[in-house]
């Protein structure tokens, strides 16, 4: 595989260890103590390809070496490689050719690293991101071992990549020219954005609060969505406490109110049951009271709690009791349950009459329940 | 000697394997002519297995000790939605393993999802081995692209436990381009539509001459041909239960022969119009046999499975989007994958992407056949391929409040890296916990759970000072590296990873010496019987 040199790359001349031929000679005094590639190919005679195959043979022959700007301790890693078995996979030129790679990148100019010029065209970008894709694939020494050049190599790709991507097509090529001119010019205006930040950053945590809110107020639609009313509405009064500003979260909140109080009156009439099976009255009594204050309108926690009172025998509570059962009697009209339980209530209460009253009633309503008939024939 | 490497296309459906001989490739054939191996493994009462055709025959009456479908449960959590799913419909047991990962039981013992693959690579090994008359042991391995680092590692450990010396786990929409683009220097933008049996992927790449280029890849890694038998199940099952008021998914026997009718039938109308499901004595209702006999026409199974392809067209627009290029800028489709036999899909793909699909890439071998050519480009001096694949998902670390903050994007170029700066929150603080994520979801709980990593051995110091720059790697595998430097002192700093769902160093161990020394105890692999006509 022919060497590819890089155009902009400084080629410096060594003492020849080997004959040269008339040609060599001629390239190899040009070189000197230091020339460009670009220069050297045109102060050469021949055609480029020529002049090419010639620099080859004189790199091949280390008569000229790759001018590098590299720090000492580098230029003696790369001396030491030389013997080792890395030096025999990777040849001396592709070495130094990672390192002064490795130096442009971290420049950070995509073109640089791309060794393209700013009016590069898009298959131009192209070409020199696959042939430099080509050489320093880590696929070309799968399973070799090369040492810490392994991870050198792939630092490298890596930025390779990165570079394409910034400047892959016009639009992100023009955007990285304005940003770099930017950069150059507008070292003053980057100094008083940095003072702006610093002071930005101490209101990050309002900043943050407020991206919080919007977030659990998200959650909180997504939840409504779902019918999780319950989430729902804890997520928007989280975001109302985090941001008191935004009133659609403390209207949202107050929208689904009504079905969050449905779910949780719900539950505590449920939990007012199991605790009436298990025997527990005065559980029952306190689940079915706030179970009733969630929703006005379920009237079985009204009736419960009416039973409840009756069965502890709560004499000062008596009143609420007939307050609780006569809402749910006058709200359920086809039941008997409330009126049977009124009855009871009034029987409780040492009035008979009234409830016997309650007792017919309830057998009015539903001719064919069992209790109302026992309950009157006492 | 030739030093051969397997192209092994591991799929959820049927297996292919494939080596290169000189410069042509050539998929190996087992005894009896067949030319790919069903993914199935049975297990018997005594601990024995059968691996492939055999396994596959004896499924309707061993329903509950025979292992299909492995690859989608390999590699997740027991509690992802896609494992949990196929509880529902498998015949054989799911539990939950010790490391948050599934595993299969039978016969009173439970076996890693891992272990099933490998037995199935052990079987390829082995065909390998009897067709080039030498011992064979390097492997490229395929997986679908959209699969994560923990399904891509959990295959790897597959290979291991199956002896081989995977080189390389490659995308199979990749492999099959390169099958398809390989010594042709072609200079085109293709498309590859991957349908097999339990996976979707879509990737589209650009060609030129030796260089594979992918410029985006999407995919479903839970819908396939299975999906589309199950709809012909549900529907064979509801007909069912309105003539007997009986719901056969009761029977695992009868459900198990249905599935195979389901699966006959789908492949028959892809080649013709009508067909029937014929299953005498399927079931006995109060003691009274029962047969079924439904007539199935291609245009009953096309509407009842057009939204499985819509949503493969789907994503093959996001794909487009991704590669920032129109349906009509792409050279070449390539139809890869049993499924995309179906008239009805390749109808959808000829219509979204206005051309004919290619017919010269075999569906059920080009991704076993592109896999072998890999493995032997990586093997040479100068490798002749160039490929560059990428990333399918976001990779990113959980944030406080429970944010993702994405490290490495998706459809980045493989191998890359990412390095990101942590820090402690409390003075004298000694480790820091740190939650890596893959998947494009804002929250990190939405999110694929990869690993967790405790850096360690922090030097104590008041809060905010230590700075800890971790470097992610993800390479070519698609498989995630971590390291870590302080940068105070520049010394390597010592992490702890924990993956999601990966096996202990002592079960991988434990597990590869017991397939090893079942294979020295004089072959356990059954002969293949001849083929059924």
């Amino acid at each position: 595989m022919s060497v590819v040199i890089d155009p902009d790359a400084k080629l410096f001349a060594k003492d020849p260890q080997a004959s040269l031929s008339s040609e060599e000679s001629f390239v190899w005094s040009r070189v000197g103590s230091g020339i460009r590639v670009q220069d050297l190919l045109a102060l050469c005679p021949w055609p480029k390809e020529q002049s090419l195959q010639l620099l080859e043979e004189l790199l091949k022959k280390a008569c000229i070496e790759y001018q590098t700007d590299l720090p000492p301790e580098i230029l003696k890693q790369l001396e030491k490689d030389e013997t080792n078995n890395i030096g025999k996979i990777l040849d001396r030129n592709f070495r130094t050719e990672v390192w002064q790679r490795l130096k442009k990148a971290k420049s950070d100019n995509p073109f640089e690293i791309l060794d393209l010029k700013v009016t590069a065209t898009d298959h131009e970008v192209k070409q020199n991101y696959l042939g430099l894709s080509r050489r320093f694939h880590p696929d070309r020494f799968f399973r070799k071992d090369l040492g810490e050049y392994k991870k050198l190599l792939n630092q490298l790709f890596t930025s390779i990549q990165k570079a394409y991507e910034k400047v892959k097509n016009t639009y992100d090529r023009e955007a990285v020219l304005r940003m770099m001119k930017a950069k150059k010019s507008d070292c003053k205006k980057i100094a008083t954005n940095l003072a702006k930040e610093s002071k930005q950053k101490k209101l990050d945590p309002e900043l943050e609060k407020i991206g919080r809110a919007e977030q659990l107020f998200q959650d909180g639609l997504k939840a409504q969505d779902q019918q999780n009313y319950l989430d729902a509405s804890q997520c928007f009064l989280r975001a109302a406490q985090l941001n008191s500003d935004k009133e659609i979260y403390q209207q949202s909140y107050e929208k689904i109110r009504p079905y969050v109080e449905k779910i949780k009156s719900k539950d505590l009439l449920k939990k007012a049951e199991e605790a009436q099976h298990a025997g527990s009255h005065e559980e029952a009594l306190v689940y079915a009271e706030q179970a009733f204050r969630c929703d006005s309108q379920l009237f079985k926690a009204a009736i419960l709690v009416g039973q409840t009172i009756v069965n502890l025998k709560l004499d000062d509570r008596y009143p609420d009791a007939l307050e609780f059962l006569r809402r749910a009697k006058a709200g359920m009209a086809k039941d008997p349950n409330p009126c049977i339980q009124l009855g009871r209530l009034y029987q409780a209460m040492k009035e008979t009459s009234k409830a016997k009253a309650e007792w017919n009633e309830a057998l009015r309503r539903d001719p064919k329940n069992p209790r109302a008939e026992k309950l009157l024939s006492k | 000697m030739a030093d051969y490497v397997l192209g092994i296309d591991l799929g959820t459906t049927y297996t292919c394997v494939s080596i290169v001989e000189g410069e042509t490739p050539r998929v190996l054939e087992q005894k009896g002519g067949y030319r790919t191996l069903p993914s199935v493994v049975a297990f018997n009462p005594d601990g024995s297995t059968m691996v492939g055709h055999i396994a596959k025959r004896q499924a309707v009456t061993n329903a509950e000790n025979t292992i299909y479908a492995a690859k989608r449960l390999i590699g997740r959590g027991f509690d992802s939605p896609e494992v949990q799913k196929a509880i529902q419909l498998v015949p054989y047991k799911i539990v939950q393993g010790p490391n948050r990962d599934p595993r299969v039981r039978v016969h009173r013992k439970n076996h890693p999802i891992q272990e099933i693959s490998a037995l199935v690579l052990k079987q390829v090994r082995a065909i390998a081995e009897e067709a080039l008359h030498c011992p064979v042991e390097k492997a490229v391995i395929t997986v679908p692209a959209y699969f994560s680092d923990g399904q891509r590692q959990a295959t790897k450990d597959a290979g291991s436990i199956a002896g081989l010396d995977v080189l390389r786990i490659v995308n199979e929409p990749t492999a099959a381009a390169l099958a398809f683009g390989y010594n042709k220097r072609l200079d085109k933008k293709i498309a590859v539509y991957d349908l097999g049996g339990g996976t979707f992927d879509i990737s589209i790449l650009d060609i030129s001459k030796d260089t594979f280029e992918v410029l985006s890849t999407a995919g479903n890694t839970f819908l396939g041909g299975e999906d589309f038998d199950i709809r012909i199940l549900e529907f064979i099952i509801q007909s069912f239960q309105t003539e007997h008021g009986f719901n056969l998914s009761q029977d695992k026997m009868a459900l198990q022969r249905l599935k195979d009718a389901a699966e006959t039938a789908k492949c028959q109308l892809s080649g013709r119009l009508e067909t029937e499901i014929n299953l005498p004595f399927v079931t006995t209702i109060e003691n009274e046999s029962k047969h079924l006999k439904y007539k199935l026409n291609r245009q009953e199974i096309e509407s009842m499975t057009e939204d499985l392809v819509d949503q493969t067209i789907k994503i093959c627009q996001s794909a487009l989007e991704m590669a920032a290029l129109k349906a009509n800028e792409i050279d070449d489709v390539l139809l890869v994958g049993g499924m995309t036999r179906m008239p009805l899909v390749q109808q959808k793909v000829q219509e979204f992407f206005g051309k004919i699909p290619a017919k010269n890439v075999h569906p059920d071998e080009a991704v076993a056949i592109g896999a072998s050519l890999l493995g032997q480009s990586l093997l040479e001096e100068e490798a002749p391929i160039l490929l560059l694949d990428v990333t399918p998902l976001s990779l990113g670390v959980r944030t406080a409040g429970g944010y993702t903050s994405i490290l490495i994007p998706k459809n980045s170029t493989i191998p890359t890296s990412a390095t990101h700066v942590f820090t402690t929150v409390t003075d004298g603080q000694q480790s820091v916990k740190i939650q890596i994520v893959q998947g494009k979801n804002k929250l990190a709980s939405e999110n694929q759970p990869l690993g967790e990593f405790t850096l360690t051995d922090i030097p104590e110091a008041s809060a905010g000072t230590p700075q800890i720059e971790v470097t992610f790697s993800i390479d070519s595998n698609g498989i995630l590296e971590v390291a870590a430097k302080d940068l105070n002192t520049q010394r390597e700093q010592s992490i702890i990873v924990t993956a999601a769902s990966y096996l202990s160093e002592d079960e991988m161990i434990q597990l590869s010496e017991a397939t090893k020394q079942e294979s020295e105890a004089g072959d356990a692999i059954v002969d293949e019987i001849a083929p059924l006509p």
